[in-house]
């Protein structure tokens, strides 16, 4: 077999978290052959110690190389749609991370592009790769609850999420400034960064689509400027509600927590931290969560799959597991929360898409 | 010193419980325990238990013919007289979740500022589907917790009532804006399904700049597997009532009791978005 050559753009937190060391495990399918990062140390960095042959500060040398087959995006969503359309203009498949992009409009710019250039396109929602989503889909698709009717999914972060992980690397700061995550020129926030895989996987389990949503956002953080909380309630069009609550900087020592519920007509499906981690441990000062960052999803098998899902499809000339159009609906959900929380009212999901054709907002 | 003397208003398991609570506690003696509908127990200190809806609307006209006081469980009616009878002092609305002493030291410890900066307050409770006939005193149940344990005014809600599970509404979803930003989510749903090994699920959650405080008073149960492999739950919590009790008649007591107009105002809010479907502003009354 013949190893797919890859080339990763974005070398920051999530790239050498689970990305490049998802990779390097795949070694016998692919063959890592050049980083781009406009931070120079960091791509050289991450070449030298993942085994790229090459690293570049523009991402269009990378994907220039006619030696690439796929590229993985791993760069912050604003700038998906420019990369993933050169990418696909230029043959390459593409995996991308999530969010899929900033708005609608480029989202579906790379979803023409995809096929205006005979590539495939799929978005790394990681957690339709991971064990516990894919064992609750599972159970619903086999019909273990019936109709599914109500989906509640809350997700806790401490402050220093990567606290346990020893990153060598640190978020993109643009311009010396505060990191992308946390400036409000190049993030929306909570709604985007982590409830694009709340609004999803509610798409995925409720297999409809939202009509409506609530959502209520702050920033938490003095001085903060991007939402990191937020609380919402989604209508879908089978009548099913799906519910988030998504905290962002909880204090040091709370662990990473999900707490999926599920709750059909016939059924219910729990799929939570049990009861909040792994590991617990008192002492004088109280008690701690050694293992907290193992609660990360994506430190188990998660990133493996999808990476390797996606060379499959490559190789196979199959179809994606994960339409890009689900990335796509998943986004609109987002933006409509953010879009709700700024209006402090429902906004409806054809309200998104008419503002996004430039017709009247919500 | 002469014993309190202590009159019971209601039905049911939960008027059981609230007798065996009172039989039990030192310094009071139980004068009698009657149906909503009967004439009051001549007592010292009347107590509703009233855990169903209609109980609850029974006691409010009970205490406003005899002009005596009764402490019960938070209103649904917000009618006049409901209004009229929370203003004058007949009634003293008691959630009953105070009676789980987890609940009573997260909202002490909230109050103490142990959290620091509130960041939000997420509640849950899970109650059998059977259980869809009381969803709205479920709901007056929590919020007018949750309204005892955040002090900052409620200036925005948004709320929806649906029907998930039959016919009947059994699901409430509310999310509540605080003037000091706290957000406030609620849900309380009749959806555990036949064979759920629990019997009910309640959690409040407090977030913080400074600490999480995380309640769970019914994880307390025994799990047992038969041999069948069904499990069940069976509850070896506390009985809340010995709780509620205690609260009652401290409320009793206070001879100037906190304005229960902002819980009032706030539920008459919640009502009106979830039928609107809108998110409902508050008028600038303190709520
Ligand atoms: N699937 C998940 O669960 C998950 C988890 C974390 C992050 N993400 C997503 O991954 C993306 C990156 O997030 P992150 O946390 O790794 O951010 P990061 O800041 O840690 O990394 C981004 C990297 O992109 C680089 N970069 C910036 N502009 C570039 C350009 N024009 N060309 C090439 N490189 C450029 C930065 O230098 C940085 O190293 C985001 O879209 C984020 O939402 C997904």
């Amino acid at each position: 077999m013949r190893r797919l050559r890859i080339g990763v753009i974005g070398a920051g937190t999530i790239a050498q978290s689970a990305h490049l060391p998802a990779i390097r495990r795949l070694a016998d399918e692919l063959e890592l052959v050049a980083i781009a990062d406009v931070r120079a140390e960091v791509a050289a960095d991450a070449a030298r110690r993942f085994g790229a042959e090459a690293w570049y500060v523009d991402y269009r040398e990378l994907i220039a190389r006619p030696d690439i087959d796929l590229v993985d995006i791993c760069t912050p969503e604003f700038l998906h749609c420019e990369q993933a359309v050169a990418a696909a203009e230029a043959g390459k498949h593409v995996l991308c991370e999530k969010p899929m992009a900033s708005t609608l409009q480029e989202a579906d710019a790379m979803i023409a592009a995809a096929r205006r250039n005979g590539v495939k396109l799929m978005i790394g929602h990681s957690r339709r790769f991971t064990r516990r989503y894919q064992e609750v889909a599972r159970l619903i698709r086999e019909g273990a609850v019936g109709a599914v009717r109500l989906v509640r999914e809350n997700e806790r972060r401490p402050r220093a999420m990567y606290g346990g992980l020893e990153l060598q690397v640190s978020h993109w700061a643009p311009e010396g400034g505060r990191p992308w995550l946390a400036s409000a020129a190049y993030s929306q926030g909570a709604a985007l960064t982590n409830a694009v895989h709340e609004t999803d996987l509610a798409r995925w389990f409720t297999g409809s689509e939202a009509l409506s949503i609530y959502a209520a956002a702050r920033v938490t953080e003095p001085g903060g400027e991007v939402p990191d909380f937020l609380t919402y309630v989604v209508t879908f069009a089978s009548g099913a509600i799906a519910a988030a609550e998504i905290v962002n900087q909880l204090p040091a020592g709370y662990p990473y927590y999900h707490m999926l519920e599920v709750v059909g007509t016939d059924g219910m499906i729990r799929a939570t931290d049990p009861p909040m981690s792994p590991m617990e441990i008192w002492r004088a000062d109280g008690m701690a969560y050694p293992l907290n960052f193992s609660h990360l999803l994506h430190v188990d098998d998660a990133y493996l799959q999808e990476i390797a899902a996606f060379a499959r499809c490559v190789r196979e000339d199959s179809e994606p597991p994960l339409d890009p159009w689900d990335a796509r609906q998943a986004l609109a959900l987002s933006i409509a929360a953010v879009r709700s929380s700024q209006l402090g009212q429902p906004v409806t999901l054809a309200a998104v898409e008419a503002e996004g054709k430039g017709l009247q907002g919500a | 010193m002469r014993e309190l003397t202590v009159g019971l208003i209601g039905r049911g398991d939960a008027l059981d419980s609230l007798a065996h609570a009172a039989r039990y506690r030192p310094g009071i003696r139980l004068a009698g325990r009657v149906d909503p509908g009967a004439p009051l127990p001549d007592a010292d200190r009347l107590i509703c238990a009233g855990s169903s809806s209609s109980e609850r609307a029974a006691v409010v006209a009970l205490a406003l013919a005899a002009g005596r006081r009764i402490a019960m469980p938070p209103l649904l009616a917000l009618d006049d007289e409901a209004r009229r009878a929370l203003a004058s002092g007949s009634i003293v609305q008691v959630s009953p979740l105070v009676g789980y002493a987890p609940l009573r030291e997260v909202a002490q410890r909230v109050r103490r500022g142990e959290i620091g900066r509130p960041y939000g307050l997420f509640a849950l409770h899970h109650l059998p589907r059977d259980a869809a006939a009381d969803l709205d005193a479920r709901l007056a149940d929590l919020l007018h917790y949750v309204l005892e344990v955040l002090e900052s005014p409620v200036v925005r809600v948004y709320a929806r009532r649906s029907a998930l599970f039959g016919e009947q509404d059994d699901t409430w979803h509310a999310i509540l804006h605080l003037a000091d930003e706290t957000l406030v989510t609620l849900e309380v749903a009749a959806c555990l399904p036949a064979g759920w090994p629990e019997p009910e699920r309640l959690l409040v959650e407090v977030t913080g700049s400074d600490a999480v405080l995380r309640a769970e008073p019914t994880r307390q149960a025994v799990h047992a597997t038969k041999r069948d492999g069904s499990t069940r739950a069976v509850p070896w919590w506390p009985d809340p009532s010995a709780g509620y009790l205690e609260a009652a008649l401290a409320r009793l007591e206070q001879t100037d009791p906190p304005s229960e107009l902002r819980y009032l105002e706030v539920l008459s809010a919640l009502l009106s978005a979830a039928t609107e479907q809108q998110a409902v502003r508050l008028a600038d009354t303190g709520a």
